[in-house]
């Protein structure tokens, strides 16, 4: 025997509904979004006695109005002539205001099945229930749950099957709302056209009843009826008059006032304990003195966290992506000039390694701040921050995703979510990227100590990194005052009691983020990298101006002569003598790479004595190789500086020169030309404008695109800075630093605000809005400074 | 609204309750969805609120029903409150 049921889960924010929801369905849950909107939408499987049950895990709502999207969301899926049944999940230690939205839910007609869940935590502060009481005065079962310790759950489930199956309540409760309004709801409810509608929409007629009085746009536009819609508008004005107010209020009171007879008789409170304890933390969290720095520090907490641990899991991740790039690619013969070979390694593994290495930060960042949302410490920090960000028309929940676009934005982007739907989130999500990313700091990295003496890298880093901040906060006011216009909403929002979050809950949710995230943003950065890895391919060159084949031909040649040389044996030997001490002379290269890389860090940041130090250790290095085989020694080093060196180079050279040759042929290349009369009075060349299209699919490839254009390879950034240096004016360089870091943000940052402002029209506003500040800023900064300084 | 009428000696509204000290709430002014939300978390005429804190500048945190409520400074001028006796 096989049946399906479906449930929804309904509660307050806070009131344990997910935590229940995890223990239902344990890992098997999908998360996606309800049509339309950005609501995350929580399904997930399980069984009892043979009944697989699909549980839908609703938006935490107070209500079922229509003010808001969560709530109508719920209401809709509530109303989905699909769902069997709705489990209400009660804040037992909360249970009158929770009772509020059960009041709403017994209206509409679907079997409800009560879940007072953190019942535990209800006695332990002296609240007496009487369940048998509670479930004869909201004619549902009720059963007590404790979440996070699944204590409950099967009976609750149970529970909801019994119901589902067999009906042995009476019908729900009238409530009254008064006898003007009782007589009403009666007279509306025994319309024939109410009926009608009623059964068309699968609701109790008295339900739709009350939401045409109430007017409920979201219920009156469904209703077709004009006689009906005017009947009930004729019906609710003299009620309204009379009590000078409007029906819904007037029900509102109606429930609250049902509610406390249903305390009275169920509940008993013996003692008030609930708050103490988080009273006395909120004392200090949210103290108008210490409340921001506390939460600075929270934050800069989560940051580390991300940021050093998924370092290290980024670069083992990208290795991953080399090497599996290297083995696809070596499939091929060497040199090949296979189409295919270059769309999977540079186009697909290229692309869609670069969205992957992104997860270890997303899953940290995820787990952190479910840490943080299930403690109940966000809300604590969307109230210290909420006066500060709402100078700027953001609300104090945005301050937490734009320090996060820090590290990145897409996290950044994506922790929004934890924002209320609206405009303040969208002006959120859209200057986001202003946040200078950690991509960017490559960029600045190669620029910064090209053009500028040493004294002054901190102080123009600083300036990008403060441009970039004060461009966000300003845009946002901006977009707050034009686009996006409307008063914020004033601040409501609950701070739950202080709990210990689960690592269950964490872990559940840090899986589900990061799977919507791949499924997501990974076919549009797919399908964005194979159309930016065809416009730095095609057309392709297959004639070049110079024998390239023929300059590396030459170069191994020179090498061959200068290898027998070193090496003293005949020119016909001298591959047979260099394999002999290619070991030796990769030993000697490593060690001066090592070295040299250290020491030219210890050069950069001006630290004379661990300079000499490591020249100290480097040549101390050297003489014990040395002190082996002295002689041997003597041939290989000579072999290494006249012969491998030499070779290695001019093949990187030659590589380069073709690479160059290519992009400038390929619509990048051509791009990058015909966009140069638009960004000559930035103080750009077209070669700059062809990396900037580079930038675009990640920016630190802009790096990458600058050596190629320049034919200098990547590892050499010192010898890239030369040649910048006497390309280009210091003020070009700052033009350009404040460019990259205003403009078009990456295609990862351009998918995920598709995905989460819920549009290709905000994405597009974002990339061309914010191209067009970068621009102007450019100009300005170009045109001023470039009068001034030369 | 329906406290227009009422004989209180001068409006007082929950922005003017001192930390520590309780009011209950007469009506919200303004706004109906505004004064949805507030009935739906809790605050509706008749509700005995108490002020647990409150800042110099920013939101302050008021007890409703045995739960914690953040409201901003719009939010505690439009609810009217009357002294508990």
């Amino acid at each position: 025997m096989s049946r399906r049921l479906r449930i929804a889960l309904a509660g307050n924010p806070n009131s344990g509904k997910t935590t229940l929801f995890n223990a239902m369905t344990g890992a098997h849950q999908r998360v996606g979004n309800y049509p339309g909107v950005t609501v995350e939408r929580r399904e997930g499987v399980c069984r009892v006695g043979g009944v697989e049950i699909e549980v839908v895990d609703l938006p935490g709502t107070y209500s079922l109005t229509a003010y808001s999207i969560e709530e109508r969301v719920a209401r809709d899926a509530i109303l989905d002539p699909d769902l069997d049944l709705v489990i209400d999940v009660v804040d037992a230690s909360n249970a009158d205001r929770n009772f509020y939205l059960t009041t709403q839910l017994i209206e509409i007609g679907k079997p409800v099945v009560i879940a007072l869940n953190m019942s535990d935590v209800a006695r332990a502060n002296g609240v007496e229930m009487n369940l048998e009481r509670l479930s004869a005065l909201f004619s549902a079962p009720v059963v007590e749950t404790v979440g996070h310790r699944g204590s409950g759950v099967q009976e609750l489930l149970k529970a909801a099957l019994a119901r589902a199956e067999r009906n042995a309540f009476p019908p729900p409760p009238r409530l009254r709302y008064g006898d003007a309004l009782d007589a009403a709801l009666d007279a509306l409810s025994a319309r024939p056209d109410a009926q009608a509608a009623a059964a068309r929409l699968g609701v109790p007629a008295r339900w739709l009843a009350l939401k045409l009085l109430e007017e409920d746009n979201a219920i009156v536009e469904r209703v077709a009826e004009t006689g009906l819609r005017e009947a009930a508008r004729a019906l609710a004005r003299p009620i309204a008059e009379r009590a000078g107010d409007r029906i819904e209020a007037l029900t509102a009171d109606a429930r609250y006032g049902f509610i406390s007879g249903v305390c009275h008789a169920a509940l008993r409170q013996t003692a008030q304990a609930r708050h103490t304890h988080s009273d006395r933390i909120d004392a200090v969290v949210t103290h108008w003195l210490f409340g921001i720095p506390i939460f600075l520090l929270m934050m800069y907490a989560v940051f580390r966290f991300t940021f050093a641990l998924g370092e290290p899991l980024m670069g083992i991740l990208e290795r991953l992506f080399e090497g599996l790039g290297g083995w696809v690619g070596g499939r091929w013969p060497e040199g090949s000039e296979s189409l295919l070979r270059s769309l999977l390694v540079d186009g697909v593994i290229g692309g869609v390694g670069g969205v992957i290495t992104f997860l270890p930060n997303i899953l940290l960042l995820f787990f952190a701040i479910s840490l943080l949302e299930d403690s109940g410490y966000m809300a604590r920090a969307a109230f210290v921050t909420d006066h500060l960000m709402r100078h700027f028309g953001l609300q104090g929940r945005s301050f937490i995703p734009m320090l996060l676009g820090f590290g990145c934005s897409v996290p950044g982007i994506m922790a929004t979510q934890t924002l209320e739907q609206g405009r303040a989130r969208l002006a959120t999500i859209l200057v986001l990227p202003l946040m200078s990313c950690g991509a960017r700091l490559t960029i600045y990295a190669l620029l910064i100590p090209a053009f500028f003496p040493r004294h002054l890298h901190a102080r123009v880093m600083w300036i990008v990194y403060v441009v970039g901040i004060a461009a966000a906060l300003a845009l946002a006011r901006l977009l707050r005052t034009t686009v996006l216009r409307g008063d914020s909403p004033p601040l409501v929002i609950e701070l739950p009691p202080y709990r210990w979050p689960t690592l269950r809950g964490a872990l559940l949710r840090m899986a589900t983020q990061s799977g919507l995230y791949l499924r997501k943003a990974g076919t549009i950065i797919l399908g964005i990298s194979i159309v930016l890895w065809a416009l730095t391919t095609f057309p392709r060159r297959t004639e070049f101006e110079r024998d390239y084949a023929a300059e590396a031909e030459a170069a191994r040649g020179a090498y061959a002569e200068a290898a027998a040389r070193a090496l003293g044996v005949p020119l016909d030997a001298a591959d047979v003598a260099a394999e002999r001490v290619d070991e030796l002379a990769d030993r000697i290269a490593d060690l001066c790479a090592h070295f040299g890389e250290r020491i030219a860090q210890a050069e950069r940041a001006g630290n004379t004595t661990e300079q000499l130090t490591l020249l100290a250790a480097r040549d101390a290095g050297l003489a014990r190789l040395r002190d082996a085989a002295p002689a041997e020694f003597d041939r290989t080093a000579r072999y290494l500086d006249e012969a491998r060196i030499p070779r290695d180079e001019a093949l990187e050279a030659i590589a380069l020169a073709r690479q160059m040759e290519r992009m400038t042929h390929s619509y990048a290349g051509r791009i990058g030309r015909w966009l140069e009369p638009a960004i000559r009075p930035l103080g750009f060349d077209w070669r700059i404008g062809t990396a900037l299209i580079g930038a675009f699919a990640a920016k630190e490839v802009f790096v990458a695109q600058m050596g190629i254009v320049f034919s200098i390879g990547e590892q050499n950034l010192s010898t890239l800075r030369e040649r910048l240096r006497a390309e280009y004016s210091p003020i070009t360089a700052f033009s350009l630093l404040l460019f990259c870091l205003l403009s078009a943000p990456c295609m990862a940052t351009i998918a995920v605000t598709r995905q989460e402002a819920g549009g290709w029209r905000w994405a597009a506003l974002q990339f061309f809005g914010l191209t067009a500040v970068a621009y102007a800023v450019s100009l300005v900064v170009y045109q001023v400074g470039s009068r001034i300084w030369v | 609204m329906r406290s227009e009428h009422a004989a209180a000696p001068a409006a007082r509204y929950l922005a003017d309750v001192p930390a520590g000290e309780s009011a209950r709430v007469v009506g919200v002014e303004q706004g109906h969805a505004l004064r949805m939300r507030l009935m739906a978390i809790g605050i509706t005429p008749g509700t005995v609120v108490r002020m647990v804190m409150r800042n110099p500048v920013g939101p302050c945190i008021v007890a409703v029903r045995g739960a914690r409520v953040a409201l901003g400074r719009g939010m505690l001028r439009r609810i009217r409150v009357e002294t508990v006796s």
